[in-house]
């Protein structure tokens, strides 16, 4: 903030703190009220077992009772063979191509396929999403550059870029399954190659058009991720928030042309490690993919 | 009686402790949900869901920072979740709106400050809205925000001077008459 700023900056903060959502006194008693009975509630439930009902409990205590009280050992046999079988289809798997199978399988799921809850999802988690698979073809990306990334994916096949874009994620979101790992790999990939270029200033809007539809293509996308199980995981949650924060600014720059918007936005690009944080989310694998590279002009 | 001795005795299941620490907490954690809501009825609730959870995982404040810090902490998640969920409900309701009245013109009122200066606070990021709100307009510091977003405090300072720019870029036709 300069000089010629600040009175305006200061002024504008006296009317907020004024005018804006004045509050007004405190309901205190009132409010009271709730907390307590709620807290009443919660402490009853608890005690009565009401307020926790497991879906399935994590291990089933009397089951393994039962079978280690069977008689001459027999629980432990049965044990060992369950392993044992266990251990022979694992192997199966992985020698027979069982990853194959999979994702021949999972190709075959039609686009808007519902997937079943992990685990460890709540049903309402259970959300109707488009397939990593499909997620370029729907996208609605510039189509120059959707389709060169389509057409890459298509020359590495399905399976290997979802395969590479799993073991990149090291740390999988809790709760989170493959198809929205795989998406959010997509689409942070996607999203490093677009900051980096804007960053870089190849790319502006008044060369290129389809530099805000691009913009706005990833900032909705960041925004459904942000409303699915894949941003359950705090760091993706922070991680989602500030990229969807830095395409807000860079969208609204390029909607209203503004100089000034473009400077905050640039700014915001260079103070920020975003870049940096998607590189270690993806691995450092974006490919600037489909870009053209117009004349050199100022950045962002 | 000072935080860390209530918490100890809310902990035991001291009631009038709890009460304790709502009374001496409850004043800022309701003018900084009803700033950020800008309703009373939801700045209510928010208020509620912040004691309620905060109580709730009480043995898990290990005394490291402040219990207002702590507590801080716990309200802004809760307003700013309940806030993203009534966004959604509203954007919906809002939608089904617009559609009853196509084609009818809306009433025009005049344009003055006080109303651009909340549509554009309003229009703010999430993220430099609640920075501008906790800093500006209700004294939090850049420590206690850090804190409460789990960011660092440069990020809290950076986030309010974009606020504040963007604010006088929204507000700008309006400079004479604040010079004047």
């Amino acid at each position: 903030m300069n000089d010629k700023d600040r009175p305006i900056g200061e002024r504008i903060a006296a009317t907020a703190r004024e005018h804006y959502n004045p509050p007004l006194a405190t309901p205190r008693e009132e409010m009271w009220a709730e907390v307590a009975s709620r807290m009443q509630a919660n402490e009853v439930a608890d005690e009565t077992g009401t307020a926790v009902t497991p879906l399935r409990p994590a291990t089933s205590p009397t089951r393994a009772r039962d079978l280690r009280a069977l008689p001459g050992g027999l629980g432990w046999w049965i044990g060992i063979a369950a392993a044992l079988i266990i251990g022979l289809g694992l192997g199966r798997l992985s020698l027979g191509g069982g990853g194959q199978a999979s994702a021949v399988a999972e190709r075959a799921a039609p686009a808007g396929t519902t997937f079943a809850a992990a685990p460890d999802e709540t049903p309402e988690d259970s959300a109707t999403i488009p397939r990593p698979a499909d997620e370029t073809t729907l996208a609605a990306a510039p189509p120059d550059r959707a389709s060169a990334e389509d057409a890459n994916a298509a020359t590495r096949g399905p399976e290997v870029s979802a395969d590479a874009a799993t073991t990149r994620s090291e740390r999988p979101a809790p709760g989170t399954g493959l198809p929205y790992r795989v998406a959010t790999q997509k689409h942070l990939d996607r999203s490093e190659s677009f900051l980096a270029v804007a960053r870089s200033g190849l790319v502006q809007a008044e060369d290129d058009p389809e530099f805000g539809t691009w913009a706005r293509s990833l900032l909705g996308r960041t925004q459904l991720l942000l409303a699915s199980p894949a941003a359950r995981e705090p760091e993706m949650h922070r991680l989602l928030q500030d990229l969807e924060l830095m395409l807000a600014q860079i969208v609204v720059s390029v909607e209203t042309g503004d100089p000034a918007e473009a400077r905050i936005a640039g700014e915001g690009l260079e103070e920020s490690d975003l870049l940096l944080r998607l590189r270690s989310a993806t691995g450092g694998t974006a490919r600037p993919t489909g870009i053209r590279r117009p004349a050199r002009s100022s950045s962002l | 009686m000072d935080d860390r001795q209530l918490v100890e005795r809310s902990l035991a299941g001291d009631r009038a402790a709890q009460r304790a620490l709502y009374d001496a907490h409850v004043d800022r954690v309701y003018r900084l949900a009803y700033r950020m809501a800008g309703e009373e009825a939801l700045a209510r609730d928010l208020t509620q869901d912040t004691f309620v959870r905060a109580f709730e995982k009480l043995d898990g404040f290990r005394g490291d920072a402040a219990f207002s810090t702590w507590l801080h902490a716990v309200a802004t998640s809760v307003v700013l979740n309940g806030l993203r969920k009534r966004k959604k409900i509203r954007a919906r309701e809002r939608d089904m709106k617009a559609a009853e009245h196509i084609g009818v013109t809306p009433r025009h009122a005049e344009p003055d400050l006080k109303r651009r200066l909340h549509e554009a606070v309003d229009g703010l990021p999430e993220a430099y809205r609640t920075v501008f709100v906790m800093h500006d307009l209700e004294g939090y510091t850049h420590r206690e925000i850090a804190t409460a977003l789990d960011v660092k405090t440069g990020t809290s300072k950076a986030r309010l001077s974009r606020a504040r720019a963007r604010l006088r870029i929204e507000l700008q036709e309006f400079a004479e008459e604040w010079v004047a």
